[in-house]
C-alpha cells in the first residue's frame, strides 16, 4: 500500500514530467525555426557563463543558447540543471533575453524551477576604455533552481540541499541588477559586473560579483576557411561569489568560485563551451562543471517581419 | 518615484538628442559619411598593417561573410538600413577613420561595435573593403545609395536629376532602394 508521501511524491513527478513534455515541443519548434531562418552569421562573444562583457546581441539577430550545471553537494544529491536561453537583439543598444530553468537532483526528482526574463542596455552610445553596460532581470523561480547563474549575499551550498519537494513549492519573484563593465584591450576581455539582487518579497538587497578574462587563441585570421582551428577556440576564467547583504556587506561567510573556461565558435553560428568550476570556500559547492550550445540565427527579427508582409 | 521618472525621461531625451544630432549619410568636403569622418586626428592616421597583402584580403572577406553579410549583403551594397559599404562615403575614409567606425559603431543608427573581434581581425575586414573599390554610377547593381561626394545627394538621382535640392538626402527616401 502507497503511503501519502509516496502518492504526493509520484504527483510532483508527474507535475514536473508533464512541464518538461511541454518544454520539448517547444523546444522543437525553436530548432525548426533555427534551420528555417538560419543565416550564416557569427557573433563577437565572450565564453563567459555567469559574467557578462558590453558586446550584446547584434540587432536583430536570435541567439538559442542551451546550458547546464552539473555540482556536487554536501548533505544531499548531485544536481543536473539545465536551462535554455533565447537572446535577441532589440536594437544596438538594448538587449533582451528569456529564460526556462530546471534541474534534476539524484535520488530526488526532476523539477520545472521558473523563468526568468533580462535586459542590459548601454548608456554609452561609443566605445570607450571600461564601457558600461546596465542590466536588469526579473526572476520568477523557485528555492530548488540551481543554475547558479549568479551568486549574491550569504548564498551556500547548504541552501541547495533542502529536498526538491520542499524547495519547489517556495516561489521567489526577484530583481536582479547589474553594472557590468567591460573592457577589450589586444584580443582580452576583461569584465567586472557589480550585482544587487532584491527579493520582492521584503528581504534586504544583496550583493555578488562576477569577474572574467577571456581571449582568443590566435587573434588574426587565417585566409582559409575553418572549423578547428586556433582563431575559434577561446579560453578564459572566471571568479565570482557574493558580497553579503545590505545589513553585512562582507566577503566572510559568502561562497566564492574560480572557473577555467573554453569555447569553440563555428563560422557557422555554432558555439560550444565548457567551464569546470571549483569553489574556494566551505560553504561553496565543492566542484561544478558547466556545458552548452548556443546557435546564433542572423537577421531573425528582418525574416520574421517580412513573413508577415 | 520622481526622481526615477526624471532620471528615464533625461536618458530618453538624451538618447533622441544624439539620435537627431546629425544625419548618417552627410558627408564632409572627402564625400566621406560624417558619422566616419569624426573620427579622431589619431586614430583618422593609423596605417592599415595588412595593407594591400592578398592573405588578409581572403581573410577578410571570410570574415566579411561572418560578421557583416548578413546586414551589409553577401556584395556589400548594403541592405535597408545598413550602408553601401562600395559608396564614396565609406570607401573615401582613410583604413584608420573605418577602424575607429568599426571599433565604435553607430549604436543610435543601428551599427553595433565591432571591439569584441581582435584588432588583427577588424583590419583585415578594413583591406578586403577597400579591395572592393567605389560602385559606379553605372553599376545597375547600386542599391541604398547614400550621398554623393560633397553633394550629400543620393547617387542614383545625380545622373537624371542634377538639380535635387540639398534638404532631400535628409528625408527617409534618402536611403531607399531606387534602382
Amino acid at each position: 500500500m502507497l503511503s501519502v508521501n509516496q502518492i504526493l511524491r509520484s504527483v510532483r513527478l508527474a507535475d514536473a514530467s508533464a512541464r518538461l513534455s511541454f518544454l520539448f515541443p517547444f523546444l522543437l519548434c525553436a530548432a525548426a525555426a533555427a534551420f528555417w531562418f538560419a543565416g550564416r552569421v557569427s557573433a563577437q562573444e565572450t565564453a563567459y557563463f555567469v559574467a557578462y562583457s558590453h558586446h550584446l546581441e547584434e540587432p536583430g539577430n536570435l541567439e538559442i543558447e542551451t546550458y547546464s550545471i552539473y555540482g556536487t553537494q554536501k548533505g544531499g544529491g548531485d544536481f543536473v540543471a539545465p536551462w535554455t536561453e533565447l537572446e535577441y537583439g532589440v536594437t544596438a543598444w538594448w538587449t533582451t533575453e528569456f529564460y526556462i530553468d530546471s534541474q534534476h537532483t539524484f535520488n530526488d526528482s526532476t523539477v520545472f524551477t521558473g523563468t526568468r526574463w533580462e535586459n542590459r542596455f548601454r548608456p554609452l552610445m561609443h566605445e570607450h576604455w571600461i564601457n558600461p553596460v546596465l542590466y536588469a532581470e526579473f526572476e520568477n523561480t523557485t528555492d530548488a533552481d540551481k543554475t547558479l547563474k549568479e551568486v549574491v549575499g550569504f548564498d551556500s551550498q547548504f541552501d541547495a540541499a533542502e529536498p526538491n519537494a520542499t524547495a519547489n513549492r517556495s516561489h521567489t519573484h526577484e530583481l536582479e541588477t547589474k553594472l557590468i563593465l567591460s573592457s577589450d584591450y589586444k584580443g582580452w576581455n576583461f569584465s567586472e559586473n557589480f550585482i544587487g539582487e532584491k527579493n520582492l518579497g521584503h528581504e534586504p538587497w544583496e550583493f555578488g560579483y562576477a569577474l572574467g578574462v577571456d581571449r582568443p587563441l590566435r587573434l588574426a585570421a587565417t585566409p582559409q576557411p575553418c572549423n578547428l582551428c586556433r582563431e575559434n577556440i577561446i579560453l578564459g576564467a572566471e571568479m565570482y561569489g557574493g558580497l553579503g547583504t545590505v545589513k553585512a556587506f562582507t566577503l566572510s561567510g559568502t561562497s566564492r568560485y574560480v572557473a577555467p573556461l573554453v569555447a569553440w565558435q563555428l563560422p557557422n553560428g555554432v558555439t560550444f563551451s565548457l567551464s569546470p568550476g571549483f569553489g574556494l570556500s566551505d560553504n561553496a559547492h565543492r566542484f561544478l562543471l558547466r556545458w552548452g550550445m548556443s546557435y546564433e540565427i542572423g537577421g531573425f527579427g528582418r525574416k520574421l517581419r517580412s513573413l508577415f508582409q | 518615484m520622481k526622481r526615477l521618472l526624471l532620471l528615464t525621461t533625461l536618458l530618453f531625451a538624451s538618447l533622441a538628442a544624439a539620435a537627431g544630432a546629425y544625419h548618417d549619410r552627410d558627408t564632409d568636403s572627402r564625400g566621406v559619411f560624417q558619422v566616419i569622418a569624426k573620427a579622431p586626428a589619431k586614430a583618422r592616421d593609423q596605417k592599415n598593417p595588412y595593407e594591400g597583402q592578398p592573405d588578409a584580403v581572403a581573410a577578410g572577406e571570410k570574415l566579411f561573410r561572418q560578421h557583416c553579410a548578413e546586414c551589409h549583403g553577401e556584395d556589400a551594397q548594403g541592405r535597408g538600413r545598413a550602408a553601401n559599404l562600395r559608396l564614396a562615403g565609406v570607401q573615401n575614409a582613410t583604413p584608420g577613420e573605418l577602424a575607429w567606425f568599426l571599433r565604435s559603431g553607430n549604436l543610435v543608427h543601428g551599427m553595433p561595435p565591432w571591439a569584441g573581434i581582435p584588432e588583427q581581425r577588424r583590419w583585415q575586414i578594413i583591406t578586403y573593403l577597400k579591395s572592393l573599390g567605389i560602385a559606379t554610377n553605372s553599376d545597375a547593381s547600386v542599391r541604398n545609395v547614400g550621398s554623393a561626394p560633397s553633394s550629400g545627394r543620393p547617387l542614383i538621382c545625380l545622373a537624371g536629376h542634377p538639380a535635387v535640392p540639398q534638404p532631400w538626402a535628409r528625408t527617409p527616401f534618402g536611403d531607399s532602394v531606387l534602382a
